[in-house]
């Protein structure tokens, strides 16, 4: 399936009842936490953090599909040695069932084999965008569910490559840097 | 660390679906069960000091507080869902053990909040961290100050705010001893007026939780190791094309 190319918005308190409505899992536990965090709690964090670590939340939608994609990224820390480094955590990323797998049309590919844009892919180059407004270093970290084949995938995809194990052992953090354009 | 109790009972459910009327509890819960705005709950056998099972009880997920507040409100279809997410917390495994020392802990009578103060904190933790994760609104956690005569202070945990509440709405609820821990949430009613409901509140280790969704702000105590991190080569292209952002409407 193909999408046109989403538009993208940074969603606030005026959007809880489209959040509430936001449906991504197709049933694996890692999936209904993403709904359940997305559908209420995401934008309450969101007014709690915004202040301190520009906590943003980004939607994509489209005319007759409505919301296909919502994620959120933040001022991130993460330690060298005695270094400190202010990157960016991606939060979390989702896309709207109905929307899963398709490809956006009308963007060049981002992968060096060709392959099409799928609205996940381009949420996740939405929020690395918007990062990279801000003055944080280019270091991207998104904690995945180890079983979530699906976005380790796109983590892969998008060059985050490194992956380390986390605190909560289901988990595991998936950590790229940022080349230059 | 205060924390929101992770179960209820079926007459707190049924006290904060219709505050201040009388009703059956088992009636009203059967009906709000039969339309999916309460989860089915989980039976607690607790033993009687012989070791013997000494009656039966029912908890519930606290979720399902929220829930009936929000079909009181008129929001079907959220307590419809907070339900459900009380469901699948029921279902879990890690509640299923709570639920299971939960009725070793019921002897002598024992309080509900008695009986999970005393629970093994790894049993107690992980359904606490995903009861609140479910929330959607941010619990306010306060502490019994002082008794002034027929009013009993609650400090706020953050910020020095007090909130007198008349002690005879407390009595039942809390044991009103001096550090106690208690859970508000105020309901707007319009026109000036408020409703305040306090329940107890319990204590859980410190420290942060390990979901993603739970960890608090960024900190250097906090900060992941992440080794050799500030020596990576890029692994990451930025979008060959603009991706043009919206402010919030």
């Amino acid at each position: 399936m193909e999408l046109p190319q989403p538009s993208a918005r940074r969603l606030g308190a005026a959007d809880s009842m489209l959040l509430a409505r936001f449906r991504c899992s197709t049933g694996a536990w890692f999936e209904d936490e993403v709904e359940r965090f997305v559908r209420r709690p995401l934008l309450r964090r969101d007014a709690e953090r915004r202040p301190h670590t520009g906590h943003t939340v980004v939607g994509l939608e489209l005319p007759r599909h409505g919301l296909v994609a919502v994620g959120a990224h933040e001022e991130d820390l993460l330690r060298d040695g005695g270094a400190l480094v202010r990157g960016t955590l991606l939060v979390v990323a989702a896309v709207a069932v109905g929307a899963q797998g398709a490809a956006v049309g009308g963007v060049p590919s981002l992968d060096a084999d060709g392959r099409p844009v799928t609205v996940g892919r381009y949420l996740l180059a939405a929020l690395i965008a918007d990062a990279r407004r801000t003055d944080r270093a280019p270091v991207f970290r998104a904690v995945v569910a180890r079983e979530n084949a699906r976005s380790l995938a796109l983590c892969r995809r998008s060059g985050l490559v490194h992956v380390v194990p986390d605190a909560d052992a289901r988990f595991v953090q998936c950590v790229g840097v940022l080349g230059a354009s | 660390m205060l924390a929101e109790l992770p179960f209820t009972t079926a007459e707190a459910i049924v006290a904060v679906h219709r505050p201040g009327a009388r009703v059956t509890a088992k009636a009203a819960l059967r009906t709000l069960t039969q339309k999916g705005l309460v989860s089915d709950g989980i039976g607690i056998r607790p033993r009687g000091t012989d070791g013997r099972v000494a009656g039966g009880g029912h908890v519930y997920s606290s979720l399902n507080l929220d829930a009936v507040r929000l079909h009181r409100h008129g929001d079907d279809d959220a307590a419809r869902e907070l339900a459900r997410a009380a469901a699948a917390i029921e279902r879990d495994d890690a509640t299923r053990a709570l639920a299971t020392a939960l009725a070793a802990a019921y002897r002598g009578g024992r309080s509900l909040p008695a009986a999970l103060a005393s629970v093994a904190p790894e049993l107690l933790t992980p359904v606490v961290a995903a009861t609140r994760r479910a929330h959607a609104d941010a619990p306010v956690f306060a502490r019994v100050a002082r008794v002034d005569g027929e009013m009993v202070e609650l400090r706020l945990e953050h910020g020095d705010a007090v909130v007198a509440v008349p002690r005879a709405d407390l009595v039942g609820v809390l044991t009103i001893e001096t550090g106690e821990g208690a859970n508000l949430r105020w309901e707007s009613l319009g026109g000036g007026m408020t409703l305040l409901h306090t329940a107890p509140a319990i204590e859980v280790a410190g420290g942060a939780s390990t979901h993603p969704y739970d960890r608090p702000l960024p900190s250097r105590e906090n900060a992941p190791e992440i080794p050799g991190v500030l020596r990576m080569a890029p692994t990451m292209r930025p979008a060959p094309f603009g991706i043009p952002l919206a402010d919030s409407q």
